[in-house]
């Protein structure tokens, strides 16, 4: 399993498609479109989905990352702002920073992108 | 040693602090903590931070205001957290330094790494959500800045944390042995 980060927009999909080319938006796609893909792009969002259903994203993304171990995750950084005034906002700004921390802990490698620039952190 | 810990919300920061003080040749292990509890969201916040703590060793200190005022035991290894709430105490608390903030905060810190073996210091990421915030809010944006700024020009490392994961933005060369790796 291998985690992408970044900041929005800045080039975290287009260098998804140079590595694999089946992509799920995290945003839209379904269980089982998730479960095939290759690549899981705006996992951030997935997280959020997940939190609608009462699930955590933490246990939800290391279980993909157990189904599918050569998975790679693509996330937001959403974390360096100011804190939000909405509760549920806060929580899910949080539990994105959680899952992060967990999935980056079991990964093989961890890059973060800027400027359409992938920096491995970890490996 | 003196480190600067930087990172955005649940970026696992308050973890690796730890580990540094956990690390550090030190004693005894003080926690400076600066956060007001005011609702049941802070109780847990809370809660969570001490069971990380749990069995660590560490002596509290609750300062939320006035850092200056405690006295830090010689030699001590101190880990203050967090400088997102002392600064936001000292600002918009009746009894805070109102815009003297920064500068008393930094004169405080400074005065405990003369005296402490080992100083952790950690703060936030609260720069980089692109949002046009109201005076208040840069205000205090700008002051976080400058209280970062300015401890990481005097600290010995700062790392930024991101997914837990330490990113040397100024690597230390210790010369009694690097532990803060």
């Amino acid at each position: 399993m291998k985690l992408i980060v970044g900041g929005y927009a800045q080039g975290k999909r287009a260098y998804l498609e140079t590595i694999v080319q089946k992509i799920a938006d995290g945003g839209l796609a379904d269980e089982k479109t998730l479960e095939e893909a290759q690549g899981i792009d705006k996992l951030h969002l997935l997280a959020a989905r997940w939190m609608e259903q009462g699930k955590d994203p933490t246990v939800m993304a290391l279980t993909l990352a157990e189904k599918n171990p050569e998975i790679i995750f693509v996330c937001d950084e959403i974390g360096c702002g100011i804190v939000p005034m909405e509760r549920k906002e806060r929580g899910w700004r949080e539990a994105v920073g959680r899952m992060c921390c967990a999935l980056a802990a079991q990964a093989q490698q961890v890059e973060r992108v800027i400027c359409g620039i992938p920096m491995v952190i970890k490996s | 040693m003196t480190a600067l810990v930087l990172g955005g919300a649940a970026s696992g920061k308050s973890e690796y602090a730890e580990s540094l003080i956990l690390a550090s040749p030190h004693k005894p292990r003080i926690y400076v903590a600066a956060m007001i509890c005011r609702d049941s969201e802070d109780a847990a916040r809370i809660a969570r931070h001490q069971a990380l703590r749990a069995e660590k060793g560490f002596l509290t200190v609750e300062r939320p205001l006035d850092l200056g005022s405690w006295e830090c035991p010689l030699g001590a290894a101190v880990l203050v957290e967090c400088m997102t709430n002392l600064l936001a105490n000292e600002l918009y608390e009746p009894n805070g330094a109102g815009i003297q903030a920064p500068e008393k905060i930094l004169t405080a810190l400074q005065a405990i790494s003369a005296r402490a073996g080992t100083l952790v210091v950690v703060s936030g990421d609260i720069f980089a959500d692109g949002k046009n915030y109201d005076v208040e809010t840069r205000q205090y944006q700008r002051m976080l800045s400058q209280i970062n700024r300015g401890f990481a020009a005097l600290a010995d490392t700062v790392k930024e944390i991101v997914c837990g994961i330490p990113l040397d933005w100024k690597p230390w060369n210790g010369k009694e042995g690097n532990y803060a790796g």
